[in-house]
């Protein structure tokens, strides 16, 4: 096997590698230069790559599910918009089934806030993105009709065009919008989205689901879970009034968001970690005052670290 | 952490120094905070992709930078076999080559890259899909990987134009 043969071999296995192999790799990227070097090659090139884009739609007619209508209708932006905004993940797959005319070279904006950041992001379409702390989105300028929420929490204010909805990509999820205020957040495998305005629909794990005003859905990849729940509509984005909407959240679960959103390192120990919290919490950004008061809604003892909170149960002997 | 030492072997390996790596780690943890880590089933190798994606995302921005302060280049021989990390330095342009490149594979080999790189596939779940064995989506993927290896050298080396592996798109169970 060639160098590169090898690098592939690694960078192919590297999702199902154990300790042990990754143990294995790291020696061998050690062993020569040329190794790391043929390695970089490799994941660098792969990295750069992007999901591939639209075709013309009268290719990909033949794929469309029946639900999909005018996709020949070369009205609007060209017909294969619409084509593209219904599937999904079996559209991604038949898209690059037939033969390829690329449209449009895309023009890729990565928007990253750190924590505690928030961004307000216009869309040349008219869409505003507001970007909670924590949050990677990534867009093309030249095709502002979809987004991908890689992680953290949003609000979109979707200008509503039927003839090319806009689509939210989170994972493996689509998000389309019927002319709407929405909010996501992604947080790992959790993927939540609730709607303020209008509608959205979207296909989880393969159901498809429309979601109208006060109506949220709850994804967890990991478990294959997808529940809907209530929301109030107008408490939706709240986290830009500092609102915590906490619905059956880990303790755990939430110190990774206050982390995200605002940058406050909370340590949390002991089996508080998993206790389920569901209520509405105000916070202000200001760790002095938001942990000890959250600490004394979840019934939490807490002290300070170095720069860590450390909440822990304080029924728990120390 | 008892996963410390590998990662930072494979870091400081990825990014060819000491004080480069130290960074990555910092930023590392920093993610690793983010993340519920009672739903991580083996956080060994997963911190590890963690650590070498991040690896490969610092290495990329250093050559979009243009700049050579990976200090990669210094500890590194330069080999004739492997294009210069600049080469890779796409431009917004570049990603539209990289799309067109995907769509220059055989359909098979696209099929399995696809459901192996954009939809994050296990090679198991592939197998099924595509009716193959999965040493079968294996081979697919391998040469796809190589596909795009050949073709980003033949660009720059221009000695060769972009092949076509037509005769991959029957690899079978």
């Amino acid at each position: 096997m060639t160098l590169e043969q090898q690098a592939i071999d690694w960078h192919i296995r590297q999702r199902d590698m154990s300790a042990a192999e990754w143990e294995a790799f790291a020696t061998w990227l050690e062993d020569s230069p040329a190794h790391a070097r043929a390695y970089d090659a490799v994941a660098m090139a792969d990295a750069l790559l992007v999901a591939p884009e639209p075709v013309e739609a009268q290719d990909a007619a033949p794929m469309v599910e029946a639900e999909t209508v005018a996709a020949n209708d070369n009205g609007g932006r060209g017909g294969w918009s619409r084509w593209w905004l219904m599937g999904g993940v079996a559209a991604a797959v038949a898209l690059v089934a037939g033969p390829v005319a690329l449209r449009y070279r895309p023009d890729i904006q990565v928007e990253q806030t750190r924590p505690g950041e928030t961004r307000q992001i216009a869309l040349n379409d008219g869409t505003r993105i507001e970007l909670s702390g924590g949050s990677r989105l990534r867009y093309d300028r030249n095709d502002t009709r979809t987004a991908t929420l890689e992680q953290g929490q949003a609000l979109f204010h979707v200008r509503h065009d039927p003839a090319a909805p806009f689509e939210l990509k989170s994972g493996t999820v689509s998000i389309r919008d019927m002319g709407t205020v929405f909010d996501v957040r992604r947080q790992g495998q959790r993927l939540d989205v609730a709607v303020a305005e209008g509608a959205v629909s979207l296909a989880p794990l393969g159901q498809r689901v429309a979601l109208t005003a006060g109506q949220a859905i709850r994804l967890d990849e990991a478990r294959h879970e997808v529940s809907r729940v209530t929301v109030d509509p107008a408490m939706v984005g709240g986290w830009r009034n500092g609102y915590l909407d906490l619905d059956g959240e880990t303790v755990g679960t939430i110190a990774a968001r206050l982390q995200s959103a605002y940058g406050m390192r909370i340590a949390v120990e002991g089996p508080l970690v998993d206790r389920s919290i569901t209520g509405l919490v105000r916070v202000t950004g200001d760790a002095d005052k938001d942990v000890p008061r959250l600490a004394k809604l979840i019934g939490a003892g807490w002290h300070q670290s170095g720069g860590t909170w450390i909440l822990r149960a304080s029924n728990e002997d120390r | 952490m008892e996963a410390r030492p590998l990662l930072r072997r494979l870091l400081v390996a990825r990014l060819g120094s000491a004080d480069d790596a130290e960074d990555a780690l910092q930023d590392l943890w920093m993610r690793v905070a983010d993340l519920d880590a009672s739903r991580i089933d083996q956080p060994i190798p997963f911190l590890c992709r963690m650590a070498t994606n991040l690896a490969t995302d610092r290495r990329v921005a250093a050559a979009r930078r243009g700049a050579r302060d990976g200090a990669w280049e210094e500890v590194q021989p330069i080999s004739g076999d492997y294009a210069d990390p600049e080469r890779v330095a796409l431009g917004r342009s570049e990603l539209a080559r990289a799309q067109a490149l995907i769509a220059q594979m055989p359909d098979r080999m696209r099929e399995a890259f696809t459901l192996f790189r954009f939809e994050e596939q296990p090679q198991r779940a592939i197998a099924e899909r595509m009716g193959i064995t999965v040493s079968a989506v294996e081979k697919l993927l391998r040469r796809a990987y190589q596909f795009l290896q050949e073709n980003r050298e033949a660009e720059g080396a221009d000695r060769e134009r972009r092949r076509r592996h037509d005769d991959e798109g029957s690899v079978g169970a």
